[in-house]
């Protein structure tokens, strides 16, 4: 590996019709260091990676170099790994049906015999070799991706790159804890301090800014397609990296108020069991946001679905404003006024390719109809709606999937919020949207329970938690384990009641 | 109309592939012309048709035929389509026609049942192979493609053995036949049947809650299900209405030939498939809609109208219907992904 620059990028500009992605970007990484690139969504990040990795032809004019070579813009994907630049992009790209052999032979190429037979037991021990070089002999090269935790997937994806040809100068990591819990975190960071240890220059690309101040060197930071500044980790403070992503200091989200608190509970559950969640009891005030958090499946998005029905119940009763109420399905929970925001916003909460008003309009579509549906008036109505809510673009004829992945939870939320709901229950409403966007959400959080709903919010963001609720119950195993308030609801407190009393760590691909 | 969301993806994807836009973009050309491509192309087709064979083509008579011989067709189109809005396949929807057709008539003529009884029977028999395939799909959760497959060919062979596989020519009712015939105010019948079924179901897929309940399935199941639904219901209400509704193409199939044909519902499948996925590059591009649909089924009706009177062999019907059928769902893809962009 060679001292000096592992990529040097000068004058790198991408013009889409009509719009400038990137402008004269300049940008160097060097050899062993960890550095990060944020920006918002929009921001033009994508589009860098895109161009690095030969995906987008940049405009003519830009200078790429890879260790002491200049790379001819423009290239293609196959030149880019040729030249010992690696893609770790969020969803890996490996083939989660296969065994990690298989994964690594897709890329290496398979060992053959005669008539170009697979040899599997070589192929089985060159896996192996190669994940214990690696560092990894514990992975075993005959298990299913899908079966190992996602850290783990991780790890092999990146082994995998490593190992592509002569050996990777800079390996670009997209998002790759978007999805994991905090251990399974600090795993991968292990991994990432290893690979830039060894020489290995780190583009780190991530939405989760105290990551950033835990694991990376340097920061780079992309607004309007332009780099903003490029600083060490060691001089910048968290509300000076946000106002560099930003542009602007940013108003921090209103913290919980005590008085929105009423005494009348909005929603109790008693021995609540069904999904991996057991004998589950608590309540919810009205006017009280209650956060639940856990690793990843501790049972908050079990919980979540349990009271909205989304899960069945095996066991235990719920009351809504002191009513016993049989919630059997998520009809029965909307009747009882309670909404319900799931964290797989491309799966399970938005119509992708339907309009914003068809999405809003879904759970309140007998607003306007009198035998006939008035679009005019749906139209209208759902665009003052929006507005309120600040969704960027403003039209809401639109299919939703065109919007930011904020604005399109943003959408979700007005969708709920506009059947004024007594009980709002979130799973993971911030995931994957960027500041500005979080913020929002959870003003309009606070401002439901000041209007007197009960909020139930189930989230991995322990810090925005302990400022935006009331009250903190921690999850372990399908159980509520503890509750934290007042002074112990910070995030050290937290973060080890995740933990406590287990021994057995094992995330098996579990999902809601 | 991919619509299954498997739980095995990672979690926290977010749709666009792009950075996103903020903002509006115009309609893209190509789907601004599409909105109207379908009935355009039918008036060129009735002004070249009309130049090229002026004596045959431009007649009150070939209006009557095509209208006529297409009812069928339009009924049953709208019987695949309904399944299609939901995100399933229907492959049954031919076959149960078929049986339709063949109990009309044999109800009476084997059983002696009066022509009303006979008819409504077959209509409330198609109904429920309509609901046995809902229930089949929702209760067992085997895939659509596979039950309506599976059933399908059950139906076949059901209709054989009730027919010994022989057209059923004798004691037709007469009362039958008059509906295959008559006409209201100069209207043929089965043409009024057709169209009346479409505007209702255009009325029930474009104007009620039911209707952005069912385009809402054919979204996200998932999605659906949280926001409410009842997603089983739904879906054996979708596979029911596609059974009643190939059951009276049935029936107005047997009105019209004046017999009980066992063999000739598959035919009507595939067109029906095509004239779906050409519709859907109308009016609402990239969603299957009613309109579309009917259009679809008298455009390419008449391209083989008026291809048959410039003498073009027989062979070529199944040939122009089958390139119809790709190119409209590559149509359908190339306007999806413009929008994309």
């Amino acid at each position: 590996m060679s001292s000096g620059t592992a990529l040097s990028i000068t004058n790198l500009s991408k013009t889409f019709p009509g719009q400038r992605a990137l402008s004269e970007f300049n940008f160097d990484l060097r050899p062993g260091e960890i550095h990060a690139l944020v920006g918002e969504n929009g921001s033009g990040k994508s589009t860098l990676i895109k161009c690095l990795s030969g995906y987008h032809v940049p405009d003519p004019g830009a200078e790429i170099t890879v260790g002491d070579q200049e790379v001819a813009v423009p290239y293609g994907p196959a030149a880019a790994r040729k030249h010992g630049l690696a893609f770790i992009h969020q969803d890996l790209g490996l083939v989660r049906e296969m065994s990690v052999m298989e994964n690594l032979a897709l890329v290496r190429g398979y060992a053959t015999g005669v008539g170009k037979h697979i040899k599997w037991r070589k192929e089985y021990r060159a896996a192996r070799e190669m994940l214990a070089e690696f560092g990894h002999p514990e992975i075993d090269p005959d298990q299913l991706v899908s079966e190992l935790p996602l850290a783990t997937q991780t790890i092999v994806a990146v082994a995998r790159a490593l190992h592509d040809g002569d050996g990777a100068h800079v390996i670009v990591l997209d998002e790759p804890t978007a999805s994991m819990p905090h251990k399974e975190s600090q795993l991968l960071f292990e991994e990432v301090r290893r690979i830039a240890a060894s020489g290995v220059a780190v583009l780190y690309v991530s939405h989760r800014l105290e990551e950033i101040f835990d694991l990376c060197d340097r920061v780079t930071a992309i607004r309007d397609g332009r780099n903003v500044g490029t600083h060490n980790i060691a001089d910048l403070d968290y509300n000076s990296l946000v106002e560099l992503i930003v542009g602007k200091s940013v108003t921090p989200f209103t913290p919980s108020d005590p008085a929105t608190v009423q005494e009348a509970p909005a929603i109790e559950f008693d021995s609540l069991s069904g999904g991996i969640i057991e004998d589950a009891s608590g309540h919810v005030k009205k006017g009280e946001i209650v956060g639940v958090t856990g690793l990843l499946g501790a049972g908050g998005t079990d919980l979540a679905k349990l009271l909205f029905g989304a899960i069945e119940r095996t066991s235990g009763s719920v009351r809504v404003n002191g009513q016993l109420v049989t919630i059997a399905s998520p009809n029965d929970a909307m009747e009882q006024g309670i909404s319900f925001v799931p964290s797989d916003r491309a799966g399970e909460a938005v119509l992708a390719r339907q309009s914003m008003v068809d999405n809003v309009m879904l759970v309140d579509s007998g607003r306007f109809f009198k035998g006939f549906r008035s679009r005019g008036r749906e139209y209208g109505y759902v665009k003052k709606l929006l507005g309120t809510f600040n969704v960027k673009p403003l039209a809401p004829d639109q299919e939703i999937y065109t919007l930011s992945g904020g604005n399109q939870q943003k959408v979700v939320l007005a969708k709920w919020m506009n059947l004024a709901p007594e009980v709002l229950i979130l799973d993971e409403p911030v995931q994957g949207i960027d500041i500005g966007a979080k913020t929002e959400v959870y003003n309009i959080v606070g401002a439901a329970a000041k209007n007197g709903a009960g909020v139930i919010i189930s989230s991995s963001e322990i810090e925005d938690l302990t400022r935006l609720c009331h009250r903190v119950l921690i999850m372990r195993d399908g159980r509520i384990a503890a509750e934290v308030t007042g002074a112990a609801m910070n995030r050290e407190n937290i973060t080890a009641l995740t933990f406590a009393d287990e021994p057995s760590y094992a995330v098996k691909g579990e999902h809601s | 109309m991919s619509t299954e969301t498997t739980a095995t993806e990672p979690r926290n994807i977010d749709t666009p592939a792009q950075e996103p836009k903020t903002a509006r973009r115009k309609l893209p050309v190509g789907v601004a012309i599409a909105k109207f491509g379908l009935p355009a192309i039918l008036v060129i087709e009735i002004i070249v048709f009309s130049l090229l064979s002026p004596n045959l083509f431009p007649t009150a008579s070939t209006l009557n035929t095509i209208l006529i011989n297409q009812s069928v067709a339009g009924i049953l189109a709208i019987a695949v389509l309904i399944p299609l809005v939901i995100g399933e396949f229907d492959l049954s929807v031919g076959a149960n026609l078929g049986v339709g057709a063949i109990l009309s008539v044999g109800l009476s003529a084997f059983y002696g049942l009066p022509a009303w009884a006979g008819i409504l029977l077959a209509i409330a028999v198609c109904s429920a192979i309509g609901l046995v395939n809902g229930l089949l799909i929702t209760r067992l959760g085997i895939n659509s493609f596979v039950t309506t497959l599976g059933i399908q060919t059950t139906l076949t062979g059901c209709v054989l053995w009730f027919t010994n596989g022989n057209v059923i020519y004798e004691n037709v009712p007469p009362e039958l036949i008059a509906i295959g015939t008559g006409n209201f105010f100069g209207i043929p019948l089965p043409v009024l049947i057709m169209v009346i079924i479409a505007i209702v179901m255009y009325y029930v897929l474009d104007q009620t809650p039911l209707g952005r309940f069912l385009y809402a399935l054919g979204g996200s199941k998932e999605a659906a299900r949280l926001s409410g639904l009842n997603v089983k219901t739904l879906t054996m209400l979708a596979f029911v209405l596609a059974g009643l509704l190939a059951g009276i193409a049935g029936v107005v199939l047997s009105a019209k030939l004046g017999s009980g044909n066992p063999t000739v519902g598959a035919s009507f499948l595939l067109p029906g498939f095509a004239a779906v996925f050409l519709g859907a590059t109308a009016f609402r591009p990239g969603t299957f809609n009613v309109l579309g649909t009917i259009f679809a089924v008298f455009v390419i009706a008449t391209g083989i109208y008026g291809l048959n009177l410039l003498g073009v062999p027989f062979f070529v019907e199944p040939i122009f219907t089958g390139l119809v059928l790709v190119a409209a769902v590559a149509a359908t893809r190339y306007l999806r992904k413009e929008r994309v962009q």
